[in-house]
């Protein structure tokens, strides 16, 4: 077992700058991950085609938030992105879910049919599609084959949607991709809710999270979130992070009935 | 000296849930720990209690004790009734938290226990804890003091002795001394944002509480026992962070051993 492993190149946008996008696959791939997940706002989403060639590594997917006003720039990354067929899309029109949202969807899903692209909704903590129960919600309506979820844990957590298990039901038919993070619950933390850290930090216990997934045969590809709030050496995050999770996927082989939790009472 | 190093089956509960006692034993021989401590908190344990006396055989761990909290006029018959029918455990660790009718009857309530730990061949070890009724080394001192009894004891935690600000490590391990049964610590920073608003639960290789000094002034009133790591609040992925404080707490003895003067200074 050894599992896709990708990471969300925030993790080389910190306070003092952005590191170069060679410098960040050469990282990657010496660090064993199999590729990255590319920001809508990344400088480099030109030279994506160029990332497998050169370095071996896939670009799962583009991260892209869709806000009013951003219609054009959005539509626009739809059109033109070549390299990569998943962009992993938030919502944040609103204070929730609306129907700027949902004209979005409307007039990206036939350019998804027509260039083979999908797109892989995100819940994220503080827009406005915040929880799998809204992003499931979204995909009922919508029922197009070219809409489904990544189920990022981080915010799952960060929003204390809670019930993993139903959650992870109910986003079942959906499910493409997973998003990991270490996360305590914090004022300090991303949004004034939890603090986004390497895989082997926090409270949060992803071993649980990998093996429910386990459990329901899950076998896509795994992304970790890094955020700049994370700070320190970017390479040594990464490797905590890759350590981590290799770690945990071994445990879960051969011993898949550890990560079977009962509820705390606490 | 190399300490027996045990973990307290707290770091097995999260916000995520709670593991199986089978895996939280399959784990901690795993990693090389050599026990463990099972609370039972105030009588409703999440562990089967039935299941202790065939932990050593089974996966080679000591139960080093078994964690009580007495709420004094709400829980008393059931404390007693486990510390009556408990096998497999010789220890008893008893926090006091809170109380209906005061101090007499918590010392009624610890002086019934007595007869029972000679009968049944077990020591009672306070625990301090912050935000509890005994909530200093000082209190539990007291407590010992005046019972001057063999089988009734202390039990040192580190963070609670941090997190409540007692200070004075040396003098007050030195009270502790003649009372002493069982260590705890964790890795802890003062912060309003940690447990009960005073203090981080952190495995013990961070915080700013010096797990170093810490051990070696326990080495000094020549403390032999088992050394518990907290594991509250700490969550995340279980298995690496035993790990890591497991890795820590070794290498501190093995310093401790080759360079002595390395902790040969006054503490504050």
């Amino acid at each position: 077992m050894n599992r896709p492993l990708h990471h969300m190149d925030f993790i080389f946008q910190t306070t003092l700058g952005t590191y170069p996008l060679a410098a960040q696959c050469e990282m990657l791939a010496e660090l064993g991950y199999q590729g990255l997940t590319m920001s809508a706002w990344s400088k480099d989403l030109k030279s994506i085609a160029q990332v497998k060639p050169t370095w071996g590594l896939d670009v799962g997917a583009v991260y892209l938030i869709y806000r009013k006003g951003l219609e054009s720039f959005v539509t626009n990354i739809f059109e033109t992105i070549e390299g990569c067929t998943t962009i992993e899309l938030a919502l944040h029109s609103g204070d929730e879910v609306t129907n700027f949202d949902r004209r979005m969807l409307e007039r990206l899903l036939p350019i998804c049919e027509r260039r083979g692209l999908e797109i892989s909704l995100y819940p994220h903590a503080r827009y406005g599609m915040q929880t799998t129960t809204e992003a499931v919600a979204l995909c009922r309506e919508f029922n197009h084959p070219r809409l489904n979820i990544v189920f990022n844990g981080y915010h799952w957590y960060a929003t204390e949607e809670h019930a993993l298990e139903q959650r992870l039901d109910a986003m079942w038919p959906w499910l493409k991709q997973v998003n990991i993070a270490g996360t305590r619950r914090s004022p300090l933390g991303w949004g004034g809710l939890a603090t986004i850290e390497p895989l082997d930090e926090g409270e949060m216990d992803n071993f649980a999270l990998l093996g429910a997934l386990e459990r329901r045969g899950f076998d896509g590809r795994f992304g970790v979130l890094g955020w700049e709030s994370m700070g320190g050496d970017v390479y040594g995050n990464l490797r905590r992070s890759v350590t981590a999770f290799r770690s945990m996927e071994q445990r879960l082989a051969a011993h898949p009935e550890w990560a079977v939790l009962t509820d705390s009472p606490h | 000296m190399a300490h027996r190093i045990h973990a307290l089956d707290s770091f097995f509960y999260s916000s995520m849930g709670v593991y199986a006692f089978q895996t939280q034993c399959e784990m901690l021989a795993e990693l090389g720990y050599d026990g463990m401590t099972v609370a039972a908190w105030g009588g409703t344990p999440l562990t089967d209690l039935s299941l202790l006396p065939g932990v050593p055989k089974q996966h080679g761990l000591r139960i080093e004790g078994l964690y009580l909290v007495l709420h004094e006029g709400r829980n008393d018959t059931l404390i007693r009734r486990i510390v009556e029918t408990v096998e497999g455990v010789e220890l008893i660790e008893l926090a006091v938290q809170t109380s209906v009718n005061g101090n007499h009857a918590i010392m009624r309530f610890i002086e019934s226990l007595l007869p029972i730990a000679e009968r049944r061949g077990l020591r009672i070890a306070l625990y301090p804890h912050l935000h509890h009724v005994t909530q200093t080394t000082a209190q539990v001192v007291q407590i010992c003091e005046h019972f001057a009894h063999p089988r009734l004891g202390a039990s040192f935690n580190g963070y609670h002795w941090y997190a409540s600000q007692e200070g004075e490590l040396e003098q007050r391990l030195a009270a502790m001394k003649p009372w002493l049964m069982q260590v705890v610590t964790s890795g802890s920073a003062l912060s309003q944002l940690g447990w009960g608003g005073a203090a981080t639960m952190e495995p013990v290789d961070r915080g700013e509480l010096d797990n170093f000094a810490l051990i070696a002034a326990l080495n000094r009133v020549g403390y032999t026992g088992s050394i518990g790591v907290l594991g509250w609040d700490y969550g995340g992925d279980i298995y690496l962070k035993l790990q890591r404080c497991l890795a820590t707490l070794r290498d501190i003895d093995r310093r401790l051993e080759r360079y002595p003067h390395w902790s040969d200074f006054p503490l504050k």
